[in-house]
């Protein structure tokens, strides 16, 4: 299919009608990720197809909800605190980064994971005025696993 | 949105699926499935806009589409025949190797969507020859 914008792939171990759980062949890590995929079909993308079938969304915060808002601004920190010595201006850094949950107030921030969970997290912001994702960093789970304890406006869990 | 495939034979819900290739449910669903080509589907699909383009709630200048199994070359000719509203796809992917399928692979090249294929590593109706293809 060359010349068109495609990606395909195999999911090892699964067999014709994975993705449908009342199916003995059901793999439902390799279903999610088709899930994951087919609920990045927005009309305002935040993550693009590659993307989304790589993460699973573990989490989504637009709303000033002070526990997420912690949460959020940790992940940023362990993100990129990995790399602190490159920067000329840590402790400048760091006070930007601690307020990162601050951009929810014009996109709204996505926290993902890899779908295999050992891995790391990643923050994603889009911004709602340019429709535009960015990733903002990435943190290993050991910074940052964690799910909110209760669904409220502006925070989805998703599986 | 999600069509209702067969109301042309008067089928409304197939429900439970007999896995028994024999058994009468899963022949009675082949017989469905051939009933319907590209042409038909795509009638039907240009029908669901002009409804979807009626509703304040919708969104139509820019289009996703899913396909599972034999839809998935569905949402493959609805990116190809509406190119420029059709941006994303997912397919979960059932390939066959008879000439329409073949097409809509060939098909892909005329798209703007990005695309995406997830294929079971194992599956009799798509052979990894057809689905890396």
């Amino acid at each position: 299919m060359k010349g068109s914008n495609n990606e395909v792939e195999i999911y090892p171990g699964t067999h014709h009608g994975f993705a449908f759980p009342k199916r003995p062949v059901y793999n439902r890590d390799a279903a999610e990720r088709i899930g994951t995929a087919a609920r990045a079909l927005s009309p305002q993308p935040r993550l693009t197809l590659r993307e989304a079938c790589r993460w699973r969304i573990a989490f989504e915060f637009a709303t000033n909800r002070s526990s997420d808002a912690d949460d959020v601004n940790r992940i940023a920190v362990a993100a990129f605190g990995q790399f602190r010595d490159q920067y000329a201006d840590w402790p400048a850094m760091l006070a930007g980064l601690s307020k990162t949950s601050s951009l929810s107030a014009a996109g709204e921030v996505i926290v993902a994971a890899y779908h295999d969970r050992s891995r790391a997290q990643s923050l994603f912001w889009t911004d709602y005025r340019e429709g535009r994702v960015f990733r903002s960093g990435v943190a290993h789970h050991s910074h940052a696993d964690r799910r909110p304890s209760r669904q409220g406006p502006g925070t989805r869990a998703m599986p | 949105m999600l069509p209702n495939m067969y109301y042309r034979a008067g089928v409304m819900e197939l429900g439970p699926i007999n896995p028994d290739p024999n058994s009468p449910e899963r022949k009675q669903m082949f017989e469905l499935m051939n009933s319907l080509n590209v042409p038909l589907v795509m009638e039907d699909t240009n029908a669901l806009l002009a409804y979807a383009e009626t509703q304040k709630a919708a969104r139509t200048d820019i289009i996703g589409a899913v396909g599972y199994c034999m839809s998935g070359q569905y949402a493959i000719n609805a990116a190809t025949h509406f190119p420029d509203r059709v941006r994303r796809r997912v397919d979960v992917r059932r390939a066959t190797g008879d000439r329409s399928r073949r097409q809509s692979a060939s098909r892909c090249r005329k798209t703007k969507a990005e695309l995406y294929f997830g294929c079971a590593e194992t599956d009799v109706y798509a052979p990894q020859r057809l689905s890396t293809r």
